[in-house]
Formats: structure tokens, C-alpha cells, sequence
């Protein structure tokens, strides 16, 4: 069995399932959920790219992308947190302060 | 054999993303993502970059489901309300199930995982290498941007 070809297809699934979090939930914390998810698919076909290559940047890359992707989602979700406790509901629909 | 072990945690992973997208609540969601995340690590870690499957197991599964529980728990009631509920048993049991299968499946039909990483460590020999060395900069400025992240959520939590 072909590892590569079924990693591929596991990250690309996982890429699609984050991005329809990102589309079609309107929670925002759901849509945090989804980048994540997208992030890690990423990270999933980079890793399997790096080993099979034997190439260390790519694996290092992955390494700074968690750290990246860590101080990312701290960071949204106490945006999201911030705006609960100003009473402000945590919906995209209620986000309109730069839409004008 | 590690193909088939990569070939099971991807499995598990597309089907805890699509539960996760189905679930109604976010803790049910929280919780599905956590389980895609183990998935994940585990998959690195039969690929051979051990490492990297243990920081993904620790930041990801440990830190980031966590907060995201911790970001629902700490809602204000109101809105709490809409999205816990609890997690089904079902999944909550599935989840339970699906790593417990895993291992005693690695353990029985494939020995041990370090088999497949036995050739890699001389990589992540080169990883390290390269982000102590030739990456010094990018390192310190990932790092850097962790720190800064913690002290902006402290400090306006400071001022309120």
C-alpha cells in the first residue's frame, strides 16, 4: 500500500472538513476548530513529505508552524472569550463593527 | 505493516473531523478534535518523526483542546447554554475505544512502532541542528511570538 497517496488523501479530507468549519458553522469558536484543523492537515502532508524525503527543514518547518499555530489559537480564542464577557454574542453575524 | 497502522490513525481521523463537524454542541466538537489530534500524532509518529508526534500530542492534544474546553467552560451562562449539552456516550465511549484498539493492534500485529523510526533519529539529529543553528533567528522569533501572545491575554487581563 502506498502511504503516500493515502496521507495525501487524509489531509486533504481533514483540509476540506476545517474549511466547511470555517464556511458553514457560525460559532466562532467552532471556526477556530476548523483552522486548526486545516492547519494540522497541512502539517500532516508536510511531515509525511519531509520523512519520505529525508529532508530535516521540512520537519523543522512543521515544528515552528505548531508553535506558530499554538500562540495563534491562544490568542483568537481569548478574542472570543473578550467579546463573551463584554456581553457581546460569540456569532460571525453579530461582527459588522468594520463592515461600515 | 506501518502502512496499514498510517492507513487506521488517517481513518479515524477523517471520521473524528466529520463527527466533530456534526456535532451539535462545541464540546462535542472540542472533543471530537481532540481525538483527530492523538490521530494525528500517532501518524507522525509512525512516519518516524517521533519528536514531532510528541510535541503535537503535548501542544495540540494537551494545550490547545484544552483551552478551547476552557473557552466554552468559561462563557458566560447565556451563551453557554447554546453550546454545551454534554457529548454523547456513544462518542464519548467511541473515543475511548478507537486509541485502546489502536495500540493493542500496534502491539499485537506490528511489535513496536519504533521499528519504522529506528533510520530517522540521524533527522531529527539535522532537525535540531538546523533550528539551533541556521534557524537560530526564525526560532527565537516563533518563540518570541508565543511569549507575546501570553503577555497580551495577561495583561489585558490585568487592566480588566
Amino acid at each position: 500500500m502506498d502511504s503516500g497517496l493515502l496521507v495525501w488523501g487524509v489531509s486533504g479530507v481533514l483540509f476540506l472538513v476545517g474549511g466547511a468549519f470555517l464556511v458553514l458553522r457560525r460559532q466562532l469558536i467552532a471556526m477556530i476548530i476548523g483552522v486548526e484543523l486545516m492547519i494540522n492537515a497541512a502539517n500532516l502532508a508536510l511531515v509525511h513529505a519531509a520523512v519520505r524525503r529525508g529532508d530535516a527543514e521540512g520537519l523543522a518547518a512543521a515544528l515552528l508552524i505548531i508553535a506558530a499555530a499554538a500562540a495563534e489559537a491562544v490568542v483568537g480564542l481569548w478574542l472570543v472569550l473578550r467579546r463573551l464577557r463584554d456581553g457581546e454574542t460569540a456569532e460571525t453575524d453579530s461582527l459588522r463593527e468594520l463592515s461600515g | 505493516m506501518i502502512a496499514v497502522a498510517i492507513a487506521v490513525c488517517g481513518g479515524f481521523a477523517v471520521l473524528f473531523a466529520l463527527l466533530a463537524f456534526f456535532q451539535r454542541t462545541l464540546y462535542g466538537s472540542a472533543f471530537c478534535l481532540l481525538v483527530v489530534l492523538l490521530q494525528v500524532a500517532a501518524s507522525f509518529y509512525l512516519m518516524g518523526a517521533r519528536l514531532l508526534g510528541c510535541i503535537q500530542a503535548l501542544v495540540y492534544a494537551g494545550a490547545i483542546a484544552v483551552l478551547v474546553v476552557m473557552a466554552v467552560m468559561a462563557s458566560p451562562p447565556r451563551v453557554k447554554e447554546l453550546w454545551s449539552g454534554g457529548i454523547p456516550k456513544w462518542l464519548a465511549w467511541l473515543a475511548i475505544l478507537v486509541p485502546a484498539l489502536e495500540l493493542a493492534g500496534f502491539a499485537r500485529f506490528a511489535g513496536s512502532a519504533d521499528g519504522a523510526a529506528a533510520a530517522l533519529p540521524l533527522l531529527e539529529k539535522q532537525m535540531a541542528l538546523l533550528l539551533f543553528g541556521r534557524w537560530a533567528l526564525l526560532t527565537e522569533v516563533v518563540g518570541l511570538l508565543i511569549l507575546l501572545a501570553a503577555l497580551s491575554v495577561v495583561r489585558e487581563d490585568a487592566h480588566g
